[in-house]
C-alpha cells in the first residue's frame, strides 16, 4: 500500500516537472546517442570489413616478380606460413570506350584463390572461360555495361573482346582509385583467365598465410628466396590501407568527439536532478514527519534519478545503434567499395557509457537526498531562504562599479548569485562554440592541407603521364613550348631502416629542379648533390632522422643502394623519397628517363603537341586535381555537419533547461519587477542581457579548446600518408562565434516570452 | 465622483470546473488623501480588492475609476504604466530582491520613474540611513519593510497599497511601520489603502471598509483618526 502511494506520488511529479524530466531523458539519450551510434558505425564498418577479408581471402602479400618464370613460384611454394598462392598478370590495359578509361587487369592461373571477387550479380568466371570478364561494378555502372555486354580490351598488341560475365567487388578493391581518388568512369579493374591472354607474362604473386604464421619472418623468407621482387604488405597495399585508416580515424572520432558530448550532457543531467530533488525538500519533511524510514525514502528519491536516465539511455542506446550507423555507411558508400554490412554486437563500452550515465544520476540524486535527510524534518519543512545576494569581487573596483548602469550592476549580481546555473550555461555555450570551431576547423584543415599542397608543394601546372617509350627529357624541353618543362623519373622502391622495411615511391628529379617545392630550403629548390630527401611524415613513421643511413630496394635489382638521409620535406599528401637525377645516375642502374613530364604555365601549342604523342598516357591539370581532392573530402564535410547539428542540439537544451530553471526560480523577483511597474520588454531585456553576457563569455572561453580539440581530433585521425596540421582560420572562428550567439539569442528570445505569463498575483503569493 | 471608486465589481477564479468568488458585486469609494484601512477575517477578498485596485489582475465585471482614470478599461501597457506611474506597493513579505541592497531596491523603483524623490533621503526619513548599503538577509523584519515602503514612497505614487504590512511584524515594530504610513499620508497628502485582519489598526484610519465573504460588510468614516502613539495592541 505504501509503496502503491510512493509510486503514485512519484508518477504525479514527474507529470508536473515533465519538461525537466523529459529534458533529463533527451539529454541523457543524447550523450549515449552519440556515443553509442558513432561507436557502433565504427564497429560495423570495421567488422564488415575484417570478414569480408578474411572470407574472401584477402592477400597477406602481393609479390611483384616482374621477371616471373617458372621456378619463381615454386621457390617460395614450400616456404612455412604460406597457406595458398596465386600467380597472376597484372597490368594496366585500355578499355575500347568513350573517353579511353584505363583498367587494371588481373589474368589468373586458374580459380580465384585469393582476392576472391564477390559477385554482385551475373555469374562467376569458370577456369577454362577464356572469353569471359568479371568487371568492376561501380566502372560497370558509370559506364552503363552490364552482364553479358562485350568489353575490349588493348592487351599487350592487340585488341581482345571479353563477354562480361559478372559484376563484382573486390577486397582488394575496397577503393579503386589510380591516384588519389577513385574516378570509377575511367578507372577499375577486370579480372580474366590468365590462359586468355598467353602474350602477357605473369608478373605477380599473391600469397596468403596460414593463421599461426609469422608474418616478419615469412616476408623476409620470400625477400631472400626472391632477391630480384618487391614485396608488399597489407599495409603498403593502398586500398587496404586507406580503409583501415579510415577506421582508425573514425574510431578516433568517435572517442574524442561523443566523450565531450556525454560529460557535457551529463553534467546538465546532474544539475538539472539536483535541482528537482531539492525542490521536493518540502515533501521530504512531510514524508519524515510523517514517519517514513530513510531508506524507503531514499529508494523513492532515487527513482527520481533511475528512471529518466534509465529510459533516455536505453533510448539513446537503440536509436544511436539503428540510425548513425547507416547513415554513416551511407557517407563511406559513396567513396569505398564496400561488402555487405555486418551489424557488430552491442560494445561493452557502449553499455559501459550507459551504466555510467545511469549511475551518475542515481549517484546524484543520492547525495542530494542525503543532505536533506540529515535535516530535521522542522528545517526540510521551512523552504530554504533565498540566496542572499552579496558583493561581487567587481565591487571593490568602485570607479568601475560606480560607472556602470544600474541594471548592469543587477545583471552582474545576478550573475554571480547563481553561480552553478552561470556555470552550466557557460559549459553549454563552450562547448557548442568548441564544438563548432572543432568542425569548421576540420574542414579548414582539410583545404589547407589540399591548398598548400596543389598551390605551394606543387609548382607545376600539368603533369604528364609517359610510358616506357619516353624520349630524354631534353628533348622535350626543345619540343615543348611552355614557360617551364621538368621531367620526374618515380620508382616503387623498398626502404629499409633501422626499425623495418617499408615501400614507398622514389621521385627522381633533375638536381636544379624548380617545380616541386620541398620546404626544407628558403631560396631555391634545387635538390642536395649528396644524400637522399624523405618526406617528415614518413621519416616519423619509420622513426628516421637526418644524418641516418637506409637500404633502397627496387624490384628486380639485386644491388640494394645505401645512401643518407640529407633533408627531411614537410610534403601534406603522399609520402615518399627525392633524388637527384645526377646521384641516382652515379650508382650506375639505369639513365635518368622521365616517367612524367611536369609542366609550368604550357602553351596551347604545347598541349596539342603533347596530346599528338603515342607515349603519352594521361595528362592531369593541378587545379582539376585539386577540386577533385576537395570532392572526395564529402564524407569529412558531412561529418562535420552532423557533429555541428549536435553541437546545436546540446546547446539548445543546455541553454534552454538552464533558462527555464532560472526562470521558476526567479519568478518572484520578476514579478516583483512586474509590480513595480517594469514593462515585459524591460523584464525581458534584463534577462537577456543576463545571458548574453554569458554567451559571450562561454564563446570567448570556449575558442581555445575548439582549436585544441581540432588539434586532438586531426592528429588522432592522421593516416599514415598524410600531414593533417591542424589549421582554423579566423573565418570561421568568426562564424562559430556568430552561430552561436545567435543561436543562443534565439532561444532567450523564445524563453522570455514566459514574462508575459508571470501572474504577479500567483507569484507574490505569501509562502505560507 | 470619489478618488477611488468601485463600482459593481467583481471577480471569479476559475480552477478547473469550480469558480470562486473572490469579490462579489464590491462597491465603495475613497476619497484623495485618505488613510483607509479595509479589515476582515482571511478569505474575504481584501487581498483580492487591493489587487485589482493595483492594477496586479483584472475584474472579471465591474468598473474600477482611479483619478478619473478607468483602470478596468486599461490595456496591458497602459495597466503597467499605471502600476509605474501612479502606483507604490508593500506587500507582507516585502518582496525585496535579495541581491540588491537597501539602497539598490529602492533605485529599481526610481528607475521606471521619470521624476522619483531622493532614494537616500527616502531611506534616511524612513530611519534606515546606517543600513543603506546592506542586503536584505542582513536586515531585520521591520526593517526590510521600511526598505519596501521606501521603494514604494520613491516613485512619490499617488496612490500607496500595503497589504499585511505589519503581518509578519512583532507589535513594536509593526507600530513603527504603521506610524511611518501615517506620516506618508499626512506629508505627502498621498492616498494610502492598508489591508489588515486586525481590527486594533481601524481607529488610525479616515475611512474602514469591512469585508466578508467577498463583499463589502460596512462603510465607516472616521472624522477624527487618532494617532499611532494612542493606538494599543
Amino acid at each position: 500500500m505504501v509503496k502503491n502511494i510512493l509510486s503514485k506520488k512519484l508518477f504525479r511529479d514527474m507529470i508536473d516537472v515533465k519538461w525537466q524530466f523529459l529534458s533529463i531523458i533527451i539529454l541523457s539519450a543524447l550523450g549515449v546517442l552519440v556515443f553509442g551510434g558513432l561507436d557502433a558505425s565504427w564497429r560495423d564498418l570495421n567488422m564488415s570489413i575484417n570478414q569480408y577479408f578474411e572470407k574472401q581471402q584477402l592477400a597477406d602479400y602481393w609479390v611483384m616478380a616482374p621477371f616471373t618464370d617458372r621456378n619463381t613460384k615454386a621457390k617460395i611454394e614450400g616456404l612455412e606460413g604460406i597457406e595458398v598462392m596465386q600467380s597472376r598478370i597484372s597490368v594496366e590495359v585500355a578499355a575500347d570506350l568513350p573517353g579511353e578509361p584505363t583498367l587494371m587487369l588481373h589474368g589468373l592461373d586458374g580459380e580465384a584463390r585469393i582476392n576472391v571477387p564477390l559477385i554482385q550479380s551475373g555469374t562467376s568466371l569458370a577456369s577454362d572461360d577464356l572469353k569471359g570478364c568479371l568487371l568492376e561494378q561501380q566502372f560497370a555502372e558509370t559506364q552503363n555495361l552490364s552482364v553479358g555486354d562485350t568489353l575490349t580490351v588493348q592487351a599487350g598488341e592487340q585488341e581482345q573482346p571479353f563477354i562480361i560475365r559478372g559484376l563484382v567487388i573486390s577486397p582488394e578493391y575496397v577503393i579503386t582509385a589510380k591516384d588519389l581518388l577513385p574516378e570509377p568512369r575511367s578507372y577499375g579493374f577486370i579480372l580474366v583467365n590468365g590462359g586468355a591472354i598467353p602474350q602477357i607474362p605473369m608478373n605477380e604473386i599473391t600469397v596468403l598465410l596460414s593463421d599461426t604464421a609469422d608474418h616478419g619472418f615469412v616476408k623476409e623468407a620470400i625477400e631472400t628466396a626472391l632477391p630480384h621482387t618487391l614485396v608488399r604488405d597489407r599495409s603498403a597495399h593502398r586500398s587496404t590501407k586507406l580503409i583501415k585508416s579510415e577506421i582508425t580515424q573514425f574510431q578516433s572520432l568517435s572517442i574524442v568527439f561523443p566523450i565531450l558530448f556525454f560529460a557535457v550532457s551529463a553534467l546538465i543531467v546532474l544539475t538539472t536532478m539536483a535541482r528537482m530533488v531539492d525542490n521536493q525538500r518540502t515533501q521530504m519533511g512531510i514524508l519524515k514527519a510523517l514517519g517514513y524510514r530513510g531508506g524507503k525514502l531514499l529508494r523513492h528519491y532515487l527513482s527520481y534519478g533511475l528512471y529518466p536516465s534509465l529510459l533516455g539511455s536505453a533510448a539513446g542506446l537503440l536509436i544511436g545503434r539503428f540510425t548513425l550507423p547507416s547513415y554513416m555507411w551511407e557517407l563511406e558508400s559513396a567513396f569505398y567499395a564496400l561488402p555487405p554490412r555486418v551489424i557488430a554486437p552491442l560494445s561493452f563500452i557502449a553499455l559501459m557509457v550507459c551504466g555510467v550515465s545511469i549511475l551518475l544520476s542515481c549517484l546524484i540524486c543520492y547525495l542530494v537526498c542525503r543532505k536533506n535527510f540529515k535535516e530535521a524534518a522542522a528545517d526540510l519543512l521551512r523552504p530554504k531562504a533565498p540566496k542572499a545576494g552579496n558583493r561581487i569581487l567587481l565591487e571593490r573596483f568602485l570607479r568601475l562599479w560606480e560607472r556602470l548602469k544600474f541594471n548592469s550592476k543587477m545583471i552582474l549580481r545576478n550573475l554571480f548569485r547563481s553561480k552553478t546555473r552561470t556555470i552550466m550555461v557557460l559549459l553549454g555555450v563552450l562547448c557548442c562554440t568548441a564544438l563548432i570551431i572543432t568542425a569548421l576547423g576540420m574542414q579548414d584543415s582539410f583545404r589547407n592541407l589540399v591548398s598548400t599542397y596543389y598551390e605551394q608543394t606543387l609548382q607545376y601546372d600539368l603533369r604528364v603521364e609517359l610510358n616506357e617509350d619516353a624520349e630524354t627529357l631534353e628533348e622535350y624541353q626543345r619540343q615543348i613550348p611552355a614557360q617551364t618543362v621538368e621531367g620526374l623519373m618515380e620508382k616503387a622502391v623498398s626502404v629499409q631502416g633501422k626499425t623495418g622495411s617499408r615501400i614507398a615511391l622514389l621521385s627522381i628529379l633533375p638536381q636544379n629542379q624548380k617545380l616541386i617545392d620541398l620546404g626544407f630550403k628558403t631560396q631555391s629548390r634545387a635538390l642536395p648533390a649528396e644524400g637522399i630527401i624523405i618526406t617528415k611524415k614518413l621519416a616519423e613513421v619509420m622513426e628516421l632522422e637526418i644524418g641516418d643511413t637506409i637500404t633502397l630496394r627496387m624490384p628486380g635489382d639485386t644491388n640494394p643502394i645505401q645512401i643518407t638521409i640529407a633533408h627531411l620535406a614537410s610534403v601534406g599528401l603522399g609520402q615518399g623519397l627525392y633524388l637527384s637525377a645526377d646521384l641516382w645516375e652515379s650508382f650506375g642502374k639505369d639513365i635518368f628517363k622521365p616517367t612524367a613530364l611536369l609542366i609550368q604555365e604550357p602553351f596551347e601549342a604545347g598541349v596539342k603537341y603533347l596530346s599528338r604523342l603515342d607515349e603519352v598516357e594521361d595528362m592531369e591539370w593541378t587545379f582539376s586535381q585539386k577540386e577533385k581532392t576537395i570532392t572526395g573530402m564529402q564524407s569529412i564535410i558531412s561529418v562535420t555537419v552532423l557533429m555541428a547539428v549536435f553541437a546545436f542540439i546540446l546547446a539548445f537544451v543546455v541553454l534552454y533547461n538552464m533558462g527555464i530553471l532560472n526562470f521558476m526560480e526567479r519568478a518572484r523577483e520578476f514579478a516583483t519587477l512586474k509590480v513595480l511597474g517594469y514593462h515585459q520588454q524591460e523584464i525581458r531585456s534584463l534577462i537577456v542581457w543576463e545571458n548574453a553576457l554569458i554567451s559571450c563569455f562561454g564563446i570567448v572561453l570556449g575558442i581555445f579548446p575548439g582549436i585544441w580539440l581540432t588539434a586532438l581530433v586531426m592528429r588522432a585521425s592522421e593516416p599514415d600518408d598524410m600531414v593533417l596540421s591542424p589549421f582554423v582560420s579566423v573565418l570561421s572562428i568568426c562564424i562559430a562565434c556568430a552561430l552561436t550567439l545567435v543561436f543562443s539569442l534565439i532561444i532567450q528570445r523564445v524563453l522570455t516570452r514566459k514574462v508575459k505569463s508571470i501572474d504577479m498575483v500567483e507569484a507574490l503569493k505569501s509562502v505560507e | 465622483m470619489s478618488y477611488i471608486q468601485f463600482e459593481d465589481v467583481t471577480k471569479e477564479y476559475r480552477s478547473g470546473v469550480t469558480k470562486v468568488l473572490a469579490v462579489n458585486r464590491v462597491s465603495f469609494a475613497i476619497e484623495e488623501g485618505d488613510l483607509c484601512v479595509v479589515l476582515g477575517p482571511s478569505g474575504a477578498g481584501k487581498t483580492t480588492v487591493l489587487n485589482l485596485l493595483g492594477g496586479m489582475d483584472r475584474a472579471t465585471s465591474g468598473r474600477i475609476y482611479v483619478d478619473g482614470k478607468v483602470v478596468t478599461d486599461l490595456n496591458d501597457q497602459a495597466l503597467t504604466d499605471y502600476r509605474r506611474l501612479d502606483v507604490g506597493f508593500v506587500f507582507q513579505f516585502y518582496n525585496l530582491m535579495p541581491n540588491l541592497t537597501a539602497l539598490e531596491n529602492v533605485e529599481l523603483a526610481r528607475q521606471v520613474r521619470p521624476d522619483p524623490l531622493n532614494s537616500k533621503e527616502i531611506l534616511e526619513q524612513v530611519g534606515l540611513k546606517d543600513r543603506m548599503n546592506n542586503f536584505p538577509a542582513q536586515l531585520s523584519g521591520g526593517e526590510q519593510q521600511r526598505v519596501s515602503i521606501a521603494r514604494a514612497l520613491c516613485k512619490n505614487p499617488a496612490l500607496l497599497l500595503c497589504d499585511e504590512p505589519t503581518g509578519a511584524l512583532d507589535s513594536q515594530t509593526g507600530l513603527q511601520v504603521l506610524r511611518l504610513l501615517c506620516d506618508v499620508s499626512e506629508k505627502f497628502h498621498t492616498t494610502v489603502v492598508i489591508i489588515t485582519h486586525n481590527a486594533l489598526v481601524a481607529p488610525l484610519a479616515d475611512r474602514v471598509i469591512r469585508m466578508k465573504n467577498g463583499s463589502i460588510e460596512a462603510v465607516e468614516t472616521n472624522n477624527a483618526p487618532i494617532s499611532v502613539e494612542a493606538l494599543t495592541w
